[in-house]
């Protein structure tokens, strides 16, 4: 029987684990001790974390360490941990007085400042977003602590969007995401209102009245400001800097991974109908010119998620100086493209291009003049007239081995797009046609020695067992029995979402987000070497892991960053049930404390 | 038809053994229909093989009004489901009941629904009473107890809209009269149905803890200002005996009304008055327009429909009893994060379907405060709880909709000071006959008699486009609006909300099938021969 230890046991009982630091093993290799998937109706309802891992033959103890929750104010200057503040810098508060705590918490890096002090700057995915820097007190055992918290300053950036997933570059600053751009055509030309998902909700930013009905009086918002990398530079907890990388594009941004060349950034675009995308920096450590190029995807395989080829097509060489003033000028989606109505089988006149990306089947032609414009304001739209390929699904994590070269990517779903035919493929070139794979899976991409990647192919693939998720033959597990809402096969993995390499120890540790695939989330370790999955945690039902980010050496100790969001949202004995709002509040923490790991 | 008979004594045995349908004990939390929480009203053909448009939806899916995030109105027009839900699951919609119509009597029928399967003839309540000793089928942990709700509300209703129990005290419980929601809760389309509030009980004491029926109307009153956003008529009270400037202007006198003044950015704060308003201040409780202070609760009776010398009634005999109850307080804020969530992950995730928490013993919570649960007749009539999937069916339209507030349908829909006794009676009491017709604004686009408004947008009386007697009674031949109908309409909601006798019994007997076969998984609406604006299958045109 392996031994099971909820989340709250483990994190009441911070001290309970002993790190012990030691150096780098010369033969370094590690497994954690799997763990079961969770049958009874209460394990269902906690977490479950394996309680070691073998690092060199010697075992150390686990557990999830919380750094802060949303809402937390550790210091006495602290700000409420979440709480998104306008551009004035007040906090954005709704008609009935509460203020808006974000617990969409997501990526969370560990940086040390210019001050040679440690930091943390976290994301909130909301609209609007919000980046968190955290100064962080280390004890001798490795456990973390925030000391003190505090929003950054994005009003010289116009504020923040959908915070997603995020790295660290090479150089030490933090790279973060804005997901899911918002549609400039869907605007309304009289109001100036977004007509976004998330209903408009940018304008708490400008202290405005989302569902305002009068002409012009969104005149302040911009679509155009938000989908973009952004880099955080910490001088200190006082002093960080921001910048909207406009040269690197416009996509739903899920992640930017920096390669050590310092130049060249991968980019994955989350959503439907999505492309691959590659930065090239002019001068290695400054994002803020250079070229982008997006993947065409030449296939060579439909089993295990596809395979293929990857060529790259140029989206020309762009500058953040040269884009800005399109922004600021108020640039329009009707001034850079033209656009023909594809309505009832209308045909695509021959100097318009044909696309389909996440804003569906469209027929555009650029405008005069408005090339680079649309290269960076519409990089997917643009990439499709290129030819690059956009018909990718669900893009989620990236990272990468620097031993073999190889470029991680997770796939969260294979479908629509990537599937051969259907709406989704009308006006494309039909590159990608694998099977539906509800399941997802992890792609390993290979890269060349300047980092541009060559070749492209399933590695982690997920086996689903119904047929609306791909399989061939339903054979889902016994409807009577504990694993009957599982979609996917239990021995292996389901929607995999942010994942990170553990390099030299050939170790890719993989989180999923899944719904009707996995009852229970897990994160995996696996091998790539002896192809070996192990299931590492389980969330509770309803609940998700995400934002995993391994730090082999973080003054002195390893972690696993790790953000549980939406945890206890399972009632447990008597009506009333415990539905508060504390309980659904998100964690930012790690696994670990790990010995410092070799590097 | 060999074939036929074989499985038919095969589902009546499995039926013997495993109580229910799908063959999975009650307490079980595996999911037949994964999509259940999309009732089958969702498959409505909305445009005519001709081009013709109907519009049934907009009643529930609105451009919505703060703290209600979920703003839906774009679900009038596409089948956005996911991919699994593009089939219709509930199959018993396709099912002639002709057959099992004809096989009941009308006395058979009558005598049935007359029969009360939850009060027994002392006036005791039978389901109360099983739930002390829980059967272990019913009882999700097997510890014993029975840690749901035990039903407690005694239909002894006054004629202020109070219940009391067999000794004569106040339950607390507060029947109501509101606009029936239009389509298929009305009689006419199947079920006769009723409602009732309760407020947490420090909101029926006053300062000093001791009962007050006047501080408990009071609080009521408060709350369904706080709803409508709209003053609320109350009989004079000195604001004194309170110290409550309950008709806001700005000074402690007599009240003849609720004020609706809230508006906390600007100053403008309401209270409850008595312990509740100690409660208000120390935090312990909150108000807001738009929402319900905690542990309120409702209860929801579906029955049968009886016959009297009148016409159609309401039968003594529940199908179902619905309760909810508010276990949390969200505020603006949280409830605008938990819609934008839901949005984010239906855009992330269009094929993702929804998840609720819970289970048979302590219901199904909405993720926004709510727990609901039911009950619901076995196959030989008795309440018993609802399973785990039988309660997802209720959690669609109890959780994301437009058209709540705060989770909630019926409450903003309660008559006000223009009805008998300010809309506090049960329709037992009285019946729809000479109510007139509500009139309602949607989405800003002017008031409207709100039956006439649905009749005209949907050209028939229920989503389905099924009830002809509605169709052929209000619609000439070229489909226009009989004026002489309407003008009757807009006085009486009775000619239009009452089926014929002969219906009435038709839909009686359609439903018992149902409960026969403990079928409600694949459908509980009362089908008398299957209706043909439904999808089967949403067509690809919309996919």
């Amino acid at each position: 029987m392996e031994k099971r230890r909820p989340l709250h046991t483990a994190i009441m009982a911070a001290s309970i684990l002993m790190a012990v630091s030691l150096s780098a093993y010369a033969d370094s290799s590690l497994s954690f001790q799997g763990i079961d998937v969770p049958a009874t109706d209460a394990q269902k309802r906690s977490v479950t974390v394996t309680d070691k891992v073998i690092i060199n033959g010697k075992s150390y103890p686990v557990s999830y360490h919380t750094i802060m929750r949303s809402g937390d104010k550790p210091g006495k200057h602290s700000q409420p941990f979440g709480q998104i503040y306008d551009k004035n810098g007040n906090p954005v508060v709704r008609p009935d007085g509460s203020a808006f705590i974000s617990s969409d918490n997501d990526f969370s890096s560990l940086l040390t400042g210019k001050d040679k002090k440690m930091y943390m700057v976290s994301h909130f995915e909301s609209v609007p977003a919000a980046m968190y820097i955290t100064q962080l007190a280390q004890d001798k055992k490795g456990n973390l602590k925030a000391a003190e918290t505090r929003h950054i300053d994005f009003s010289g950036v116009e504020g923040g969007w959908v915070h997603c997933a995020g790295s660290v570059t090479p150089w030490g600053t933090h790279l973060g995401s804005e997901e899911y751009e918002p549609n400039a055509k869907a605007v309304d030309p009289v109001t100036g209102k977004f007509n976004d998902e998330y209903d408009n909700k940018m304008a708490l930013y400008y202290g405005l009245d989302p569902d305002s009905k009068e002409a012009g009086y969104f005149s302040k918002l911009n679509v155009y400001n938000y989908g973009w990398q952004t880099e955080v530079a910490v001088k200190d907890f006082k002093n960080v800097k921001v910048a909207k990388h406009y040269a690197m594009g416009r996509v739903a941004h899920e992640l930017g991974y920096v390669m050590p060349d310092k130049k060249t950034v991968y980019i994955s675009d989350d959503g439907t109908n999505v492309g691959m995308f590659r930065f090239v920096a002019d001068k290695a450590g400054d994002l803020s010119s250079g070229e982008l190029f997006a993947a065409k995807w030449h296939q060579t395989d439909s089993e295990n998620g596809g395979s293929a080829i990857i060529g790259w097509i140029s989206l020309g060489h762009a500058t953040d100086a040269e884009i800005k003033p399109f922004i600021e000028n108020h640039t329009k989606f009707s001034d850079i493209f033209e656009e023909v109505e594809l309505k009832d089988n209308a045909a695509c006149p021959a100097d318009f291009k044909e696309i389909n990306t996440t804003w569906g089947h469209e027929c555009l032609k650029v405008k005069p003049g408005m090339e680079l414009a649309a290269s960076r304001l519409e990089a997917r739209r643009y990439a499709a007239m290129k030819g690059a390929t956009t018909e990718f699904r669900k893009m989620e994590g990236l990272t990468f081995d620097p031993a073999t070269k190889t470029l991680y990517m997770s796939i969260s779903e294979i479908g629509k797009g990537m599937e051969d035919g259907g709406k989704y493929d009308a006006g494309t070139e039909n590159d990608i046609h694998v099977s539906k794979n509800t399941c997802g899976g992890v792609y390993a991409i290979q890269l060349n020695d300047n980092y541009a990647a060559e070749s492209m192919s399933g590695e982690v693939i997920g086996i689903p067992l119904s047929k609306d998720y791909g399989a061939e033959e339903e054979r889902t597990y016994w409807t009577g029995g504990p694993y009957a809402n599982n979609k996917c096969d239990l021995n292996g993995i389901a929607n995999p979402d942010n994942i990170t390499f553990m390099p030299k120890y050939n170790t890719l540790i993989i989180g999923e987000d899944s719904g009707d695939g996995h009852e229970n989330d897990a994160i995996w370790s696996y091998n790539v070497k002896t192809k070996k999955l192990t299931r590492i945690l389980a969330t509770p039902y309803g609940s998700e892991t995400t934002s995993l980010y391994y730090y082999p050496d973080y003054h002195g100790h390893g972690y696993i960053m790790a953000v549980v969001q939406h945890p206890y949202g399972e009632p447990t004995t008597n009506m009333p049930q415990p539905y508060t709002n504390s309980d659904k509040r998100a964690y930012t923490g790690y696994i670990g404390p790990f010995p410092a790991m070799s590097k | 038809m060999n074939s036929k008979k074989l499985t038919a004594s095969a589902i009546a045995l499995f039926s013997c053994a495993a109580a229910f349908a799908s063959g999975l004990p009650l307490t079980s939390k595996t999911l037949i229909n994964r999509a259940a929480y999309i009732p089958p009203q969702c498959y409505t053909v909305i445009k005519d093989k001709d081009g013709a448009k109907h519009n049934p939806c907009y009643t529930c899916h609105r451009d919505s009004v703060e703290p209600n995030y979920n703003k839906d109105a774009k679900l009038q027009t596409d089948y956005s489901f996911p991919e699994y839900a593009m089939t219709n699951r509930w199959t018993n919609l396709f099912k002639d009941r002709t057959g099992d119509i004809a096989d009941q009597s009308d006395k058979q029928i009558l005598e049935y629904v007359r029969q009360d399967n939850y009060k027994d003839v002392h006036g005791g309540l039978i389901l109360a009473e099983k739930l002390k000793q829980v059967p272990d089928e019913w009882d999700f942990n097997h510890d014993g107890k029975w840690r749901g709700y035990v039903p407690d509300c005694y239909f002894n209703i006054d004629g202020d809209g109070f219940d009391h129990d067999t000794k004569g005290g106040y339950t607390l419980w507060r029947a109501f009269a509101y606009a029936p929601f239009p389509g298929a809760f009305w009689p006419a389309n199947g079920s006769a149905d009723d409602v009732l509030i309760r407020l947490w009980r420090p909101f029926a004491l006053d300062e000093n803890g001791r009962f007050s029926l006047q501080v408990y109307k009071i609080n009521l009153a408060i709350t369904e200002t706080l709803i409508k956003r709209t003053d609320t008529a109350i009989s004079s009270v000195d604001e004194k005996t309170f110290g409550v400037d309950l008709n806001a202007d700005g000074r402690l006198d007599t009240a003849d009304r609720v004020a609706y003044s809230w508006a906390p950015r600007k100053g403008l704060h309401m209270s409850y008055v008595g312990m509740a308003k100690t409660l208000l201040k120390k935090g312990k409780i909150h108000l807001a327009a738009g929402l319900f202070p905690e542990n309120t609760e409702f209860l929801h009776s579906v029955r049968y429909l009886d016959v009297d010398a009148n016409g159609v009634v309401m039968g003594k005999r529940m199908k179902e009893l619905r309760y909810a109850k508010k276990t949390d307080w969200y505020t603006y804020s949280a409830l605008d994060r938990l819609a934008y969530a839901e949005k984010k992950e239906k855009h992330d995730f269009p094929d993702r379907l929804s998840a609720f928490y819970g289970d048979i013993e302590h219901g199904l919570g909405n993720g926004q405060g709510w727990t609901y649960q039911g009950f619901i007749e076995d196959k030989d009539g008795g309440l018993r709880p609802q399973t785990y999937e039988e309660t997802v069916y209720c959690m669609g339209c109890h959780s994301g909709l437009g058209a709540t507030d705060d989770g909630i349908v019926s409450f903003n829909r309660k008559y006000g000071k223009e009805a008998k006794n300010g809309g506090w009676y049960h329709w037992s009491q009285k019946g729809f006959k000479d109510t007139p017709e509500q009139m309602k604004d949607y989405d800003g686009k002017g008031m409207r008699p709100e039956y006439t408004a649905y009749l005209e947008n949907n050209g028939a009386g229920d989503e389905f486009r099924g009830n002809t007697e509605i169709i052929s009674a209000f619609f000439d031949a070229d489909g226009k609006l009989r004026p002489e109908k309407i003008n009757a309409l807009h006085s009486d909601i009775s000619v239009l909300l009452l089926p014929s006798i002969t219906r009435a019994l038709a839909l009686d007997k359609a439903y018992r099938a149902v409960v026969r076969e403990q079928s409600y998984i694949y459908g509980r609406d009362a089908v008398i021969s299957p209706p043909q604006n439904v999808y089967k299958e949403i067509p690809a045109a919309y996919r």
